[in-house]
């Protein structure tokens, strides 16, 4: 088993290069031009669309995602202002006159010159309806694509760059420019095309394709894009500069321009990086030979604007710890260059990731002791591998990129950098000297919001469909990484780490889904794991079990009738307690009662561990399935019970309610006594401030 | 008379006064207590058996935060409303206070008596209850009025900002001058009470009318000599926090330190509370003539 284990290990990853080098459906070439004084952009496109599928294929659809700013009837601008979303970070449906966004194809048509525009419709499948919007652009093909046939499109386009809003826009000078350009579904087999509208809380979904992209800007603007910048073109004619980028075997393309960006560059070099232990550990670990977890030099870029030029060193730090735990861990960054892209003042693009180029954040004065901005830029990072190269469907399982990054991000910050510290801050400027004594670990963090997410939607829920924002990032983000550290606490951190390896391996350059997940998981662990993906991702009851109660009783003398010697012996109440008295080692019965609170149960082969303490240090483990509301455990013995405790390893992290997993027999008022006089000086203040009123 | 001198009267006041800050506390204290004592025995229940915080020397960690905000989410809104109502009570009780700081201050002699202490209180009670009462629309007329027009002025900075900076600075300006503002009133009405407590007059608008008179051309003096008691509220903040930073925490006979050293605080508090007041009424006898 453990050798299968191995080589299916060593050679997923060469079958799924293998099979998806031949699959990648996308080849793009586009010309753009920015002009920033009527703030468009102007490009051709040219597409080479492969079927490789068995189907034969009757029309193409496109993602025309900037539509969704073009006017309120669009279905992310409806959602965001039924949801209340205006003024939110990212904008959303607070557009002021003028700053509307949008993208017109005025040209389409087939190598051979056929005008495909008269075949342009817009489409809105996805429930509810949103009729009126323009995101996504069905054209009839003229003739059916067989399997194996190749399309080739070339379109004209015009664009109105929005203002700030949710991950693309301006703001004075700076261009943050993603999910720009006209982009084909996903075709799946059997299924037909997979083109989502733009949503509110949704991302997105690309196949794997080829690009070259030509960027002519003024030439003072300093540009970043996904790839690697294999050409620069000055045009004296019209003073700008075309700058030509190209990369393979990505899904998405986004640049930035803006002319105050300081541009740095700098190496991640491996063998400086990693050791030659950390490599034989985590060899040994995944039970991978040497060479496979070796991780390859990688050029880092930064764009960062000139007020945060004194935390470069932290960008590149956090960038460093991304790239050799994620490649570690799930396996070496394939590409040769990563962007990393302090966004342009109030564009609205902080946070987000694309291929090959992420975009972080952060504040003028940022703390000291908090994990900002490495927070982000390692979780942006962390997208290249879930998302990036694991391209999930991040419209109908969200979790599965959000999640699972969530999940890695939080182990990276551990692993690099520790606990982080809660930092106060009086009016945007950090007080560090008086901060730094509330640590948190982002597993708690996910822990709190995880816990309260559970009851409002399933994990597995479309993202248009839950049930609001705040729902749908509380629960693929944070209950999802929950449940992924609940998964390594039951199968193992070894085995977690050969599961997610394997899943990543497995799936690197394809589209998995959840059920590749679970499979992945059942196979690497060797065991079955569906009820933990039904009860944790597909349902939403609370895990919730206590220690309702540990005593212990003295055993009495018994009193009444008794046979003895073929007599009716009466023991009195008296003689009972003499004899009570008498007994120099009592006996003890102890009962421990264990109750299931919460409504979420653990599958067949799971036992929840119960532990017992007694005073003379000896203990009791129990192990019990969980399934009946309660049970209770009982001992004799000559020693009480101090203390009992249901799962005390913390295996179920997304129980609602860690405090009552123990019952500590003595109860120990200290503890709340230090909280309420910490409560108490707090109200004392608060009082204080009240008082200024009279 | 400089305005260090004048506070360095008024501290000498305090000082000479010293129970008044005593008294002060120990209200402030038990009203707290009372308030405090539902959510410290639902602390002690829930802690009291877990082993999750149970431990003296626990440091507050996210999962025990967790376990409580999904145990008692729900009686948030409770909370809250307790919390307003409790300081509206407050304020009530602090209007008593401030008859009995004003009063005794205003007392000749180095001793207060608590009985000096009540009877100021209540005798004041209900003009001071009166001003109360003509001081909210005005803290809000100045918050409706003044502030707003900051607040427009600061936002075609902030609009224009291409970085951040200009968007920070803008929001320090913004609490700098809002505490201002509400200094400022805060500090007129001082010296209404006080003016009512020295004259013996009750019409609380004839008073404050006369203290707008009074304060009109002496406002740069009464204003420096606001901020210099308020200046001595920033230091002993930073004292304590430089304490407290210092203080050690590994024992559990600490933490009885470090909530002593925190009733300190509460105390230096109070002290600088009644300072306001000293320095405020050391200023109305240097320059108010007891007739006006």
């Amino acid at each position: 088993m453990k050798k299968a284990l191995a080589l299916s290990l060593l050679l997923l990853p060469l079958l799924a290069l293998c099979a998806q080098e031949a699959m990648d459906p996308l080849q793009y070439e586009i010309w753009v031009t920015l002009d920033p004084a009527r703030k468009m952009l102007h490009g051709r496109e040219t597409i080479r669309w492969t079927n490789t599928t068995r189907d034969t294929v009757p029309d193409i659809c496109f993602h025309l995602y900037w539509n969704a700013f073009k006017n309120e009837k669009s279905a992310l601008m409806t959602e965001a202002r039924l949801d209340g979303a205006q003024g939110t970070d990212h904008g959303d449906a607070d557009v002021k006159d003028g700053d509307w966004g949008w993208i017109d194809v005025e040209k389409i048509r087939l190598k051979d010159g056929s005008d495909l525009k008269p075949a342009m419709e817009f489409i809105a499948r996805d429930e509810p309806r949103h009729a009126d919007d323009q995101t996504v652009m069905r054209v009839k093909l003229p003739r059916a694509l067989a399997p194996g046939e190749t399309l080739d499109l070339e379109l004209a386009f015009t664009a109105k760059i929005p203002k700030t809003i949710r991950r693309s826009g301006y703001y004075h000078n700076g261009y943050f420019i993603g999910q720009w350009f006209p982009k084909p579904g996903v075709y799946q087999e059997g299924k037909g095309w997979n083109c989502h509208q733009y949503h509110l809380n949704s991302e997105f979904f690309a196949d794997f394709a080829g690009f070259r992209v030509h960027i002519t800007v003024p030439r003072e603007y300093v540009v970043g894009a996904s790839g690697k910048e294999t050409g620069r073109l000055e045009n004296s004619r019209n003073r700008t500069i075309t700058h030509t980028f190209e990369q393979q075997r990505i899904h998405d393309f986004a640049w930035t321009a803006d002319p105050d960006y300081i541009r740095i560059e700098r190496d991640f070099i491996a063998d400086r990086e990693v050791s030659a232990g950390e490599y034989r550990q985590i060899a040994g670990t995944l039970r991978l030979p040497l060479p496979e977890v070796k991780l390859p030099d990688v050029k880092m870029i930064l764009l960062i604007n000139p007020e945060h030029r004194g935390q470069v060193e932290r960008h590149f730090k956090a960038l460093r710890a991304a790239i050799k735990y994620y490649g570690l861990w799930y396996g070496p960054y394939p590409y040769e260059t990563v962007t990393m892209v302090d966004p342009p003042f109030r564009s609205g693009s902080g946070g987000m990731e694309y291929p090959t180029l992420f975009t972080a954040g952060t504040r003028v004065l940022p703390s000291p002791q908090e994990n900002s901005p490495e927070m982000v830029i390692i979780h942006e990072f962390g997208h290249g591998y879930w998302y990036g190269l694991a391209a999930s469907n991040e419209f109908e399982e969200a979790w599965l990129d959000e999640g699972i990054n969530t999940y890695s991000t939080g182990k990276v910050l551990a692993k690099a950098y520790g606990p982080g510290s809660f930092p106060l801050v009086l009016a945007g400027i950090p007080l560090a000297r008086y901060s730094g004594s509330f640590k948190y670990s982002d597993l708690e963090l996910d822990r709190l919001a995880g816990v309260h997410a559970v009851t409002l939607d399933p994990v597995l829920t479309a993202s248009w469909k839950f049930s609001s924002p705040m729902s749908y990032a509380m629960n693929v983000y944070m209950r999802a990484a929950t449940n992924l550290r609940t998964l390594e606490n039951l199968i193992g951190k070894e085995a977690m780490l050969r599961v997610m390896r394997a899943f990543h391996s497995q799936f690197r350059f394809r589209h998995p889904t959840t059920r590749d997940f679970i499979a992945t998981a059942c196979e690497v662990s060797g065991r079955d794991l569906g009820w933990f993906f039904a009860e944790m991702f597909q349902g939403s009851l609370h895990w919730d079990y206590a220690v309702e109660r540990a005593s212990s009783q003295r055993i009495a003398a018994a009193r009444g009738v008794f046979d003895r010697g073929g007599k009716k012996v009466e023991i009195t109440g008296k003689q009972a307690r003499a004899l009570d008295h008498g007994d120099k080692k009592p006996r003890y019965l102890t009962r421990v009662r264990v109750r299931r609170l919460g409504e979420a149960r653990p599958g067949p082969d799971v036992r929840l561990k119960v532990r017992t303490l007694f005073a003379d240090g000896s203990q009791k483990i129990e192990n019990w399935d969980g399934q009946w509301r309660w049970i209770e455990f009982t001992y004799t013995g000559m020693s009480k019970v101090t203390q009992a405790q249901v799962d005390p390893d913390t295996v179920f992290l997304i129980d609602r309610d860690l405090s009552n997993n123990s019952y500590v027999v003595k109860s120990r008022a200290a503890g709340g006594l230090r909280w309420s006089g910490k409560l108490l000086f707090w109200l004392q203040n608060l009082l204080q401030f009240a008082s200024a009123l009279s | 008379m400089s305005l260090f001198k004048l506070f360095s009267r008024g501290l000498d006041l305090t000082l000479r006064k010293h129970p008044l800050a005593f008294r002060l506390w120990a209200v402030n204290f038990l009203f707290a207590l009372l308030i405090a004592a539902p959510a410290a025995f639902l602390l002690i229940g829930h802690a009291g058996h877990s082993l999750s915080a149970g431990s003296v020397l626990n440091k507050l960690d996210v999962h025990w935060l967790t376990d409580l905000s999904s145990r008692f989410l729900d009686a948030a809104p409770a909370v809250v409303g307790l919390l307003i109502a409790a300081a509206c009570l407050y304020l009530l009780l602090a209007v008593f206070l401030n008859g009995a700081i004003i009063g005794s201050l205003n007392r000749p002699g180095a001793r207060t008596t608590l009985a000096g202490f009540f009877h100021d209180g209540g005798l004041y009670f209900w003009r001071f209850f009166r001003l109360l009462l003509f001081s909210i629309p005005v803290y809000l007329l100045a918050l409706a009025i003044f502030f707003p027009l900051l607040r427009i002025l600061l936002q075609l900075l902030q609009r224009r900002a291409t970085t951040e900076w200009p968007v920070l600075v803008a929001g320090n300006i913004r609490i700098l001058f809002l505490l201002l503002l509400l200094g400022l009133v805060s500090m007129f009405f001082d010296y209404v009470k006080i003016g009512l407590a020295t004259s013996g007059r009750q019409s609380v608008l004839k008073e404050a009318w006369l203290t707008l008179k009074f304060l009109r051309g002496r406002f740069f003096r009464a204003w420096g000599l606001y901020l210099l008691a308020g200046l001595a509220f920033i230091l002993l903040t930073l004292f304590y926090l430089e304490v407290a930073r210092l203080l050690p925490k590994g024992r559990p006979w600490l933490v009885l330190v470090f909530f002593l050293w925190q009733q300190l605080y509460i105390l230096g508090r109070q002290a600088s509370r009644v300072l306001f007041f000293a320095t405020e009424l050391e200023f109305t006898k240097q320059f108010r003539n007891p007739v006006e």
